[in-house]
């Protein structure tokens, strides 16, 4: 089987939408184990699945879960907040986030 | 049985020697207490111990007792609990240090069933860092040894709740199964440990894996005990969409160990011929037993194993890569770049699955396979009540197995995937030691046959006295 | 060159439900006193929490998806959006991929029909501000809002003018109003608006759209897309192809390019396993169908239909106490509705003080018969010439209007049935 190889392009393009940082030395181990692991997994393809359609949900015929508009308690703001990394006057703080140039 | 040091006890003895006073709750902790700081230097199968919590909960039960008319079930009953389930105020670290100081908010359902029970939680015990392997070798706090050997793996990823099951450092656990994550390490320790049907139990406050995979389930050193438990912590809960609306049936009251005319298939696909030489052999010759009882074996066929591999990696990765998107680091936790190698690949691999271009020849097609599952697993139940076949291809590895290793966890649960992306229920039974080191067998069942599987389970443990000969 | 413009709009309406989209927690961000006080588990995105959908937020997606004359889907489901962004707890948003509740409906407007696409339901994210904190640039988020139902609605790219689209997105938000599932307010943010805008020169759609964000207000909305216009327009005469992008309008300014991604976002839609599919039976669409108000439109049609010209239906439709008195007006006595709606439009009703049983009677005695005989009315004039000696006077002194006041005291007397003419003679005779 032909082995999936991830151009350098593509590996860079899955580390960003994957969120995370790959060192260098990282990635001389991470990136051929991952296209061993996409070509190993190929062998599915022996199998026919034409007009099988797929199991998103192995509950069988469960169907229409939901709940009635009732308000339920909420946790209390400093409980909710007690594991957050930064807080300020009651908001979960990060580094500025900014859209436009 | 008087004789048994307390800590080696099941639920079971435990119920009836705190029902007729013979021992405390807080006799009964501090014996695991005891031995989990005796031992566990060594086994390293706990992350955090709640010593103190355990103790006032152990004083309180005995109070408890003192004064209530009916008692729940497992008041006083020390147990070990996954680092996966949450615990409100105590440390949750699902092994991964992006989690190092994580305390959570709120506790999951199972534990709050656990506790209303009377349960007393002796601690969160090592699993492989997010439930991401089958050795608990990649847990970032260091591998669980096995009991049984220390030179060897626990098993995972519920390998610390086996591991403590085995060196009696506790006399219950919960684990929860992913795709062989209760039933493996069960296996490699030689204890039971039981995967109920997807949807029996809540997975509301279990720090989530595979959200279409995910199944708590008890962790025990009888059939009985995973009887109650599994009474206990089952249901439906209206946190969780996925769970049945099915009542629960009366698991223990209901146990029985007449199998005659039970119809138990054994797949030939899973007695692989690369398999450990004598595990094999040992699986068929547990099975044996069930002739002798009454039941009947039958030969038959299933989807090749080595299909459940390739499928459930890519379903597993893809939700696993959705599941861990949430952990940056702001509103708890550490950020990303705590995550281990192991998590690290998952995630990428998940990603690629379902990214634009991929998600037909990938995640789609796996899907599809899965049903192909399904509607294999479907035409066999129609055959036979249940299947039997071993529960993992080897024994105990060393340490250092999985090192290397790209797809480790999912080459050891090969004979476990299958019945996981179905959502079916199986129970790992220990039947004997090849080499100093346990062999189990699984016992699969069609959903919401648990009663069926503890039947045959019980049936061979009256039969065989297990216990007695391997713990 | 002269081009056309190909606009499609995505309005994003906050439902009024009590409790948010997957959690008890009060749906209440914009009234919250304080920030991060309406949260949980589930909508903090917490490790092991999962999301159970509001059964009276996907009714009222379904309700506004029937008001815009869609189809109902028979199955549906939801599926995780994923992207990374402070704001977005979970690193993925619950939201409808390829099996919306709501699909192919449309709405009229004087410039011709829009249709729409689909009606979907997802969950809001926190709202995110920017502050200085100890001297870090910081963004502060607040999740209450997080989790909120919010129903999205898109039309096909069939608005042709500003004009339309300010047609469009006003009866959008009417109706939406009309039938209560949000207060569609933009000041509080719960309707956002989103333009895609393209130009075409020869009527084909175009290769490319621009998506512009950050509008809020209906006249912000004609204002970028003509902008746009002249903006695509010059590039298109360079034999540019406009950017495929997301803009930012800035009042007073214009459109802006929003930071560059270097790709096109991935969400890597994927079927949401902690939430079992739906199967929406025709017995609950027309349970929900009948639940409808009847919506502006269809009131000013019957309202044209009684008679009322369109200016005062489109005035009247708008006025909860106007309908109301309309209302009654038809059914007491029918054909007074054209009058009526005239003299409402006209203010010459005064609401608090007239009923419309009293409006009715005031009609009907000004065409009952008039008192005309003498010897009805003999008393009545006796007694206002007995009782007032001074006007009397006045008369005899040659004051003509002394008449008058004669008349209207009679009127009085009379329940305003004495005929003028009558009286007058009368008063003549005896005065």
């Amino acid at each position: 089987m032909a082995k999936t190889q991830l151009s350098d392009s593509d590996f860079k393009k899955l580390v960003r939408q994957s969120n995370l940082v790959i060192s260098e030395s990282d990635e001389k181990t991470i990136r051929p184990q991952l296209s061993e692991a996409l070509s190993a997994v190929r062998v599915l393809d022996e199998l026919d699945t034409k007009n099988v359609p797929t199991l998103d949900h192995p509950t069988g015929d469960l169907k229409n879960v939901w709940r009635e508009d009732v308000v339920e308690p909420s946790l209390p703001q400093d409980l909710a907040l007690s594991q957050a990394h930064e807080q300020h006057d009651g908001y979960v703080v990060t580094k500025a986030v900014f859209d436009e140039q | 049985m008087s004789n048994k040091p307390l800590n080696e006890l099941s639920v079971k003895e435990a119920q009836t020697m705190l029902a007729d006073g013979t021992v405390s709750s807080v006799e009964l902790t501090r014996s695991c207490l005891e031995t989990i700081e005796a031992k566990d230097p060594e086994i390293h199968a706990f992350v955090t111990v709640l010593a103190d919590d355990a103790m006032d909960a152990a004083k309180r039960a005995d109070q408890v007792r003192k004064t209530a008319k009916t008692v729940p079930p497992l008041l006083g009953i020390p147990f070990a609990v996954k680092d996966n389930f949450l615990t409100k105020g105590a440390r949750t670290t699902a092994s991964s240090k992006v989690l190092d100081n994580y305390y959570p908010q709120y506790s999951a359902t199972v534990i709050e069933k656990l506790e209303a029970s009377g349960g007393v939680i002796l601690g969160k015990t090592n699993m492989d860092a997010w439930a991401h392997g089958s050795s608990t070798e990649t847990s970032d706090y260091g591998p669980t040894h096995n009991p049984w050997d220390t030179s060897r793996l626990a098993g995972g990823s519920s390998g610390g709740s086996a591991a403590a099951l085995a060196a009696a450092e506790t006399i219950a656990a919960v684990g929860t199964e992913t795709a062989g994550s209760i039933r493996q390490p069960s296996s490699w320790c030689g204890t039971i440990g039981f995967k109920p049907t997807y949807g029996r139990v809540s997975r509301y406050g279990v720090v989530a894996m595979g959200s279409s995979l995910d199944s708590p389930g008890p962790m025990t050193k009888s059939v009985e005990d995973t009887a109650l438990i599994l009474g206990v912590i089952a249901g439906h809960d209206a946190r969780d969409a996925t769970t049945a609306p099915v009542p629960v049936p009366d698991y223990l009251g209901d146990l029985q160990n007449d199998i005659h005319n039970l119809k138990i298939g054994l797949p030939k696909e899973y007695f692989m011929t690369d398999s450990q030489p004598g595990v094999n052999e040992m699986v068929k010759k547990a099975a044996a037993v069930y002739e002798n009882l009454g039941a009947q074996l039958v030969e038959v066929s299933l989807l090749d194993p080595k299909y459940s591999i390739a499928d459930y990696t890519i379903v597993q990765r893809s939700e696993v890569s959705s599941n861990l998107a949430r952990y940056t680091g702001v509103r708890y936790g550490n950020d990303r770049c705590y995550f281990g190698d192991e998590a690290k690949r998952r995630i990428m691999l998940g990603t690629y699955a379902l990214s634009s271009g991929y998600y037909d020849a990938y995640y789609k097609k796996a899907q599809a396979v899965r049903m192909l599952m399904k509607r294999d697993f479907d035409r066999v139940f129609e055959q036979v009540d249940l299947i039997l076949s071993p529960t993992t291809p080897s024994t105990a590895l060393p340490l250092g197995a999985t090192h290397g290793q790209a797809m480790f966890g999912e080459l050891a649960d090969v004979l476990a995937e299958a019945s996981s992306l179905t959502g079916h229920p199986a129970i790992n039974m220990p039947v004997g030691l090849l080499q100093g080191l346990p062999v189990g067998m699984q016992l699969i069942g069609n959903h919401f046959a648990e009663q069926k599987i503890l039947n045959a389970a019980y049936a061979y443990e009256q039969a065989t006295n297990w216990r007695e000969n391997t713990l | 060159m002269t081009y056309s413009l190909v606009c499609g709009a995505e309005i994003h309406v906050e439902l009024n439900t009590k409790s948010k989209m997957f959690c008890g927690c009060k749906n209440d961000p914009f009234g919250a006193a304080k920030p991060n006080i309406y949260t949980c588990p589930v909508c903090l995105g917490l490790p092991g929490a999962l999301p159970v959908p509001n059964k009276k937020a996907i009714e009222d997606c379904i309700k506004i998806g029937l008001a815009l004359h869609c189809e109902i889907a028979e199955v549906s489901k939801f599926d995780r959006k994923h992207y990374f962004y402070p704001d977005l707890p979970k690193g993925y948003q619950i939201s409808q991929y390829d099996e919306p509740f709501c699909v192919k409906g449309y709405v009229d407007t004087s410039f011709g029909r829009v249709g729409i696409t689909r009606v979907h339901m997802e969950e809001d994210t926190a709202k995110m501000h920017h502050e200085v904190v100890d001297g870090v640039k910081s963004s502060l988020i607040d999740f209450n809002r997080s989790g909120v139902p919010l129903v999205e609605i898109v039309s096909e790219p069939d608005i042709k003018s500003p004009e339309q689209a300010k047609e469009f997105l006003k009866k959008v938000r009417d109706i939406v109003r009309a039938i209560g599932v949000s207060s569609c307010d933009m000041e509080k943010g719960s309707m956002r608006l989103e333009a895609n805008v393209s130009l075409t020169s020869d009527g084909s759609l175009p290769a490319y759209k621009v998506e512009v964000k950050n509008i809020n207000s209906f006249r912000f909305f004609a204002n970028a897309l003509e902008y746009e216009t002249k903006r695509q327009a010059e590039l298109l005469d360079k034999g540019e192809t406009p950017t495929q992008e997301t803009r930012g309008w800035r009042e007073g300014y214009g459109t802006v390019s929003q930071r560059g991604k270097e790709d096109a976002a991935d969400y890597r839609y994927m079927p949401e396993p902690d939430i079992p599919p739906f199967e929406i039976s025709r017995d609950m669409v027309e349970h929900l169908r009948k639940e409808l108000p009847i919506l502006p439109e269809e009131i000013i049609t019957s309202l044209v239909a009684d008679g009322l010209s369109e200016s005062a239906a489109k005035i009247v439709v708008n006025q909860t106490d106007m309908l109301e008195f309309i209302e009654q007006v038809k059914k007491l006595n029918s054909k007074y509705v054209q009058k009526a709606g005239n003299d409402l439009v006209n203010k010459k009703i005064d609401l608090k003080k007239t009923s419309p049983e009293d409006y009715l009677k005031t009609l009907e005695n000004a065409k009952m018969d008039k008192i005309t005989d003498e010897a009805t009315l003999r008393p009545l004039v006796e007694k206002a010439i007995a009782e007032n000696p001074a006007v009397v006077a006045d008369y005899k002194a040659g004051k003509q209007n002394a008449l008058g006041f004669f008349v209207g005291v009679v009127m009085k007397a009379s329940g305003g049935k004495a005929d003028p003419r009558a009286t007058t003679d009368l008063l003549k005779k005896l005065l």
